[in-house]
């Protein structure tokens, strides 16, 4: 199956019904007359648990993909340090998320659901008194790509790291600010623009930039989902885990 | 001019005839003043006071809120009660006189109160908690629903309304759980002494790292703990949010058993070993042939 073969609109009579499996998400969508009834899971045996929409006759019933509502935290396959004044390129496999869509005609598009394609575990960005609640990516990041991993729910976020500060920056864990994100779709890929990320040593953070163009990987990649919030101009937030000491017992 | 002079001017102006018109005139130009300051200084000063409270709220904090459109109104109240006053005609000397002494008067009578009030003041400067947040006080547990001069009201998760007097509140131990956003769940838990506490180890992370509301960092944690009497004890600390606290706390000791009986990892209950002298003796029995029916079921029992 495409990468972009899912997304789009889903015809459906009333009577008639569909299922969409992405990730581990079961999406079952059904259609009688006025209504949509739509279950989301990630449990393939389980009995669907029906949410029951009133539909207009007219509308369409759109699946689109979309980057996840709140930051990712990932780690590097192979940690290491990266020396002062040096840059590198990552690639992060960043989980979907699936977005229902009600569209009308003039009237703008009602998303009735917003499910991850794959259950993120929670973890934390921040110190034990403040931070940010994020989702822990279990997909480690690394410097190369083959084509096997590319998968319909994933998107490739590309990711220049560069080290402005006078000493080593070690890269284990990082933050993926993915509410910034644009996605793009290219033959059966899905792609985010190139994070940059530059670290000059702040504890303010690093500062951050998302360029809401398609990475060098595809340049013809059209946009297929807006991100969810738009950066402000010089974005600085903690992206690397080097300020972050948080030990278990929260001494 | 105040209602007494112009009185005096009446008398001194030898015109009987208009002194009870001039104090009627008077009366009533006094009265209308005062009523008018009462309908337009009350409602103006609720009006500052939802005005302050916002402010602050929005600025600052909602407790400073509070605090600030609760000062505000009772200041306005007292601006408006002299500026009656004052149109009645009395005369504000003798009554800060009087209330000097009267608030010796009350003072030695409300030592309670104005200590609640001080506390009160202490506390709002401290901020040890706002509204909201979820705070211990004693063997209390509630949601601070309001913090005021005297007292601070909880409400408790079975719907109660606690009232603990300030005073209270800053002689004893608060504890405040909901300040910082990440809290540790400790799960004590115990595995027979047949178990490789590696193994229970590898298990118990291996039920956090499955848990999505479990988070990743910081890590949950295993310690042995100790020996017990019947259990080698573990702490399994896992660290989740505050709003996902009590759905970790059910998921993780439900996952515990499931998983433990999966695994055949025992959970013991408290046992006892008993022994009649030698440690390694049989334990004694004595059966008694041809006891009557009842009587030799009780003797053979014991031993």
């Amino acid at each position: 199956m495409n990468a972009t073969d899912v997304w789009g609109e889903i015809a459906l009579e009333p009577g008639e019904s569909r299922t969409v499996e992405l990730g581990t998400l079961v999406l079952h969508l059904k259609r009688t007359v006025g209504e949509l009834w739509l279950h989301a899971g990630h449990d393939a045996a389980a009995e669907p648990k029906w949410t029951r929409w009133a539909l207009p006759p007219e509308a369409g019933i759109h699946v689109r993909p979309a980057v996840p509502d709140r930051l990712a935290v990932v780690s590097h396959e192979n940690p290491y340090n990266l020396p002062p004044r040096a840059s590198a390129r990552v690639f992060v496999r960043i989980p979907l998320n699936v977005q229902v869509v009600v569209r009308e005609a003039d009237e703008p598009d009602v998303v009735i659901a917003d499910v991850p394609t794959l259950v993120l575990s929670d973890t934390w960005w921040g110190t034990f008194t403040e931070g940010e609640l994020a989702y822990w990516i279990s997909t480690a990041a690394r410097a190369e790509i083959t084509p096997d991993l590319f998968l319909p729910h994933l998107a490739m976020c590309p990711f220049r790291l560069t080290n402005e500060s006078k000493e080593a920056l070690p890269i284990r864990h990082f933050a993926v600010r993915v509410t910034h994100l644009t996605l793009f779709a290219s033959d059966d890929r899905i792609w985010t623009d190139e994070v940059r990320v530059r670290y000059e040593g702040s504890e303010e953070g690093s500062e951050i930039d998302f360029p809401a163009r398609p990475p060098a990987e595809c340049p013809d990649g059209r946009a297929i989902a807006s991100p969810r919030s738009t950066s402000p101009r010089g974005l600085r937030a903690l992206t690397f885990d080097k300020l972050i000491t948080l030990t278990s017992m929260g001494v | 001019m105040t209602v007494l002079a112009l009185l005096q001017e009446a008398a001194d102006t030898g015109a009987p005839g208009s002194l009870m018109d001039t104090v009627g005139a008077v009366g009533t130009a006094a009265g209308i003043r005062a009523l008018v300051t009462l309908l337009v200084g009350i409602p103006l000063t609720r009006f500052a006071a939802v005005g302050a409270r916002k402010w602050a709220s929005k600025h600052m904090n909602p407790q400073s809120g509070l605090v600030a459109g609760k000062f505000v109104f009772y200041s306005g109240l007292a601006i408006v009660a002299i500026s009656i006053m004052r149109e009645l005609g009395f005369s504000l000397a003798p009554l800060l006189g009087a209330a000097g002494v009267l608030g010796i008067a009350i003072g030695f009578a409300s030592q309670t109160s104005v200590s609640n009030v001080i506390s009160g003041i202490f506390m709002i400067a401290e901020r040890p908690f706002v509204l909201d947040d979820l705070i211990q006080v004693g063997d209390v547990t509630g949601r601070v629903l309001s913090i005021d001069t005297i007292s601070v009201k909880l409400r408790t998760f079975d719907n109660r309304m606690v009232r603990i007097p300030n005073e209270t509140l800053v002689k004893s131990q608060v504890v405040n759980i909901t300040r910082f956003p990440i809290r540790r769940l400790d799960v004590r838990v115990g595995v027979a002494y047949k178990e490789d506490p590696e193994r229970v180890r590898k298990v118990l992370l291996d039920i956090a790292e499955k848990n999505p509301r479990a988070l990743m960092e910081p890590n949950p944690v295993v310690v042995l703990e100790g020996f017990g009497d019947s259990s080698i004890n573990f702490l399994f600390g896992v660290w989740t949010t505050q709003s996902n606290f009590l759905e970790v706390k059910n998921g993780i000791q439900e996952e515990v058993k499931t998983r433990f009986d999966e695994e055949g990892i025992e959970i013991p209950f408290p046992h006892r070993t008993l022994y009649t002298g030698a440690e390694t003796a049989p334990f004694p029995v004595q059966i008694v042939p041809n006891a009557p029916a009842g009587e030799g079921a009780a003797e053979g029992t014991g031993a």
